[in-house]
């Protein structure tokens, strides 16, 4: 029972962790339409940033600092970059975002190496916020969740009940239209795009104090988060959320069972028939190959997501 | 409702406008002029330049040569977001309402732009009082209010098209485009819709395209008719119905 607790607890932090990333994904792909390949580098970036930050402002100073400086870079690559090829079409903007992801994880290399930086939890932060069973449960993990949910009910109460949420979901339905009321709507959706990746910076500012903050980090995720948007459906942050908790929850179970596929062979009597290579792998090792399985599952049986009222 | 701002002088003015794409000439040298409170109709054989016409002026494309004066003020060549915060609205030929939203809350985003409050974060003070009110003044002279609530998506067509025309007043601007505002109608519909359109842009100035004699003849106190990319006539409805330049226009008097 408590390692059951564990490992959903542990899922449900590693599900919010993928959620922050997502959530910006969700108002730069999901609702503008921008196919940002690069959005897990802002990410990565945001790391990076509270690290360097961090050692004169202190770390929730440094949090700050990684979430407005990642968001100006999303700023910049917006109006100096992807605003250049939008007309083009989304295959210019994958290209053009695809050829981002590997320059910033190029020159982050060159500035930091490519090995981890020393990117801690502050010693005030590291105690035990509960214990279950034998297994202490970090506080700092607890604040990541909480990050997590504070950006979902942020972003969630900005678009729904806030003017500029009403002109955004308004500019992201009929762009001519807004622009006819009045409304400058490229400076909306330059302004939507530095949202999205500031809280990607602030979602690797978090995180990269707990995972190692490498170059890495973009990989990591990268695709993760595309799944996660997909799977949701366009454009929902509930969706979104509800997407990454899934995937979450399914990876630290799938990570936890011990069995091999030959033992799911023999209970079905099956043994003779599998290849002995496949006996010996364990079910674990499938677990990043879940999220993937289930995107496949869900654009076959709901192409449109969990929450997405849009293919 | 706000009355227009009153002032001297043409709402707007066309000053030898023309629009060239590639080698091919679709307007050549247009003059035209609206005064205050005039209804003016812009009708036209199919590919006459009504709708490039129409596009230069709402500022979709810049003319190749000419003068567009909206008051006082050149705007030709005009992104269309300024183009309205200068007074100048405009509906689609195809409906743009937001689906996704309450009719109130379309309407409002449209009143909330005439008070320039694009980026105020927080809905308190005076000015969004004003702007509450206001939307729900205007949506009582639409005789809405029974649709107030309800999502745009779930709305009639005609229903969508008069909330078009409520969002296209309400940002209280001195001149009115409509782009064919019964295109898709029934006949029993658009003669509703131009009496909707009457009574919504009463003391404004209109400039508006369409296809429709009906609504035309309804509506219009002034006509242009555009041929060959140039202006053949403007006058009175009487006036064009019985010019026999402009029945050599239309085919032999196939006035549709």
């Amino acid at each position: 029972m408590d390692a059951f607790l564990v490992a959903l607890l542990n899922g449900l932090v590693y599900g919010l962790l993928v959620f922050m990333v997502s959530a910006g994904l969700t108002l730069v792909f999901g609702m503008m339409g921008v196919l940002n390949f690069a959005h897990a580098s802002f990410y990565m970036l945001g790391a990076y940033a509270a690290f360097l930050s961090g050692r004169y402002v202190g770390f929730w100073g440094g949090l700050v600092v990684a979430t407005l400086a990642v968001g100006l870079v999303g700023l910049f690559s917006e109006r100096l970059l992807l605003r250049k090829v939008r007309s083009f079409g989304h295959t210019q903007e994958l290209l053009l975002t695809y050829g981002l992801f590997f320059m910033i994880e190029e020159v982050v290399k060159l500035l930091f190496g490519p090995t981890p930086v020393a990117y801690r939890v502050p010693d005030e932060l590291r105690f035990t916020a509960f214990t279950i069973g034998n297994s202490q449960f970090p506080f700092f993990r607890l604040l990541m969740g909480a990050t997590a949910l504070v950006m979902f009910f942020g972003t969630f109460a900005a678009l729904r009940f806030t003017r500029i949420g009403l002109i955004v979901r308004a500019a992201v339905e009929r762009p001519q239209m807004v622009s006819a009321l009045g409304h400058n709507v490229p400076i909306v959706f330059s302004g939507l795009f530095a949202v999205g990746s500031a809280l990607a910076g602030l979602a690797g500012a978090v995180a990269g104090m707990y995972y190692p903050t490498s170059p890495a980090m973009a990989h990591e995720l990268g695709s993760i988060v595309f799944v996660v948007v997909v799977i949701g459906g366009l454009g929902s942050l509930n969706g979104a959320l509800a997407a990454s908790l899934l995937i979450g929850v399914m990876t630290s179970f799938a990570v936890g069972i011990e069995s091999t596929f030959g033992d799911l062979f023999r209970a079905l009597g099956l043994s003779g028939l599998a290849l002995p290579g496949l006996e010996a792998v364990q079910f674990s090792s499938i677990a990043g190959v879940l999220p993937y399985a289930l995107m496949l599952f869900v654009l076959l049986w709901r192409p449109a997501g969990f929450a997405g009222n849009r293919a | 409702m706000t009355a227009p701002a009153s002032g001297q002088g043409p709402v707007l003015v066309l000053e030898n406008v023309a629009k060239r794409f590639g080698p091919i000439e679709v307007l050549a040298g247009i003059n035209l002029q609206l005064n205050r409170g005039e209804k003016r109709a812009l009708i036209g054989p199919n590919g006459a330049g009504k709708s490039t016409l129409f596009n230069l002026v709402s500022g979709r494309f810049a003319p190749s040569s000419g003068v567009i004066r909206l008051g006082e003020r050149r705007i030709d060549g005009m992104p269309a977001h300024q183009l309205n915060r200068m007074g100048l609205s405009r509906s689609f030929q195809i409906t743009q309402v937001f689906g996704g939203m309450s009719l109130y809350e379309n309407i409002y985003m449209a009143v909330m732009s005439r008070y320039g409050k694009r980026w105020s974060f927080l809905r308190t003070g005076r000015v969004w009082r004003d702007i509450a009110e206001q939307t729900r003044e205007l949506i009582a002279y639409a005789q809405l209010t029974s649709l107030a609530d309800r999502q745009a998506s779930t709305l009639a067509y005609s229903e969508q098209r008069a909330l078009e025309i409520c969002m296209t007043v309400a940002t209280g601007p001195d001149l009115i485009l409509l782009d064919e505002p019964t295109s898709g109608m029934s006949r029993a519909e658009a003669a509703n819709m131009v009496a909707f359109i009457g009574r919504m842009t009463q003391g404004r100035t209109l400039l508006m395209v369409e296809h429709d004699m009906d609504v035309v003849f309804g509506l219009a106190d002034t006509i242009s008719v555009l041929s060959q990319g140039q202006i053949l006539a403007t006058g009175t409805p009487a006036a064009i119905r019985d010019d026999t330049r402009v029945q050599d226009a239309y085919l032999g008097g196939n006035v549709h």
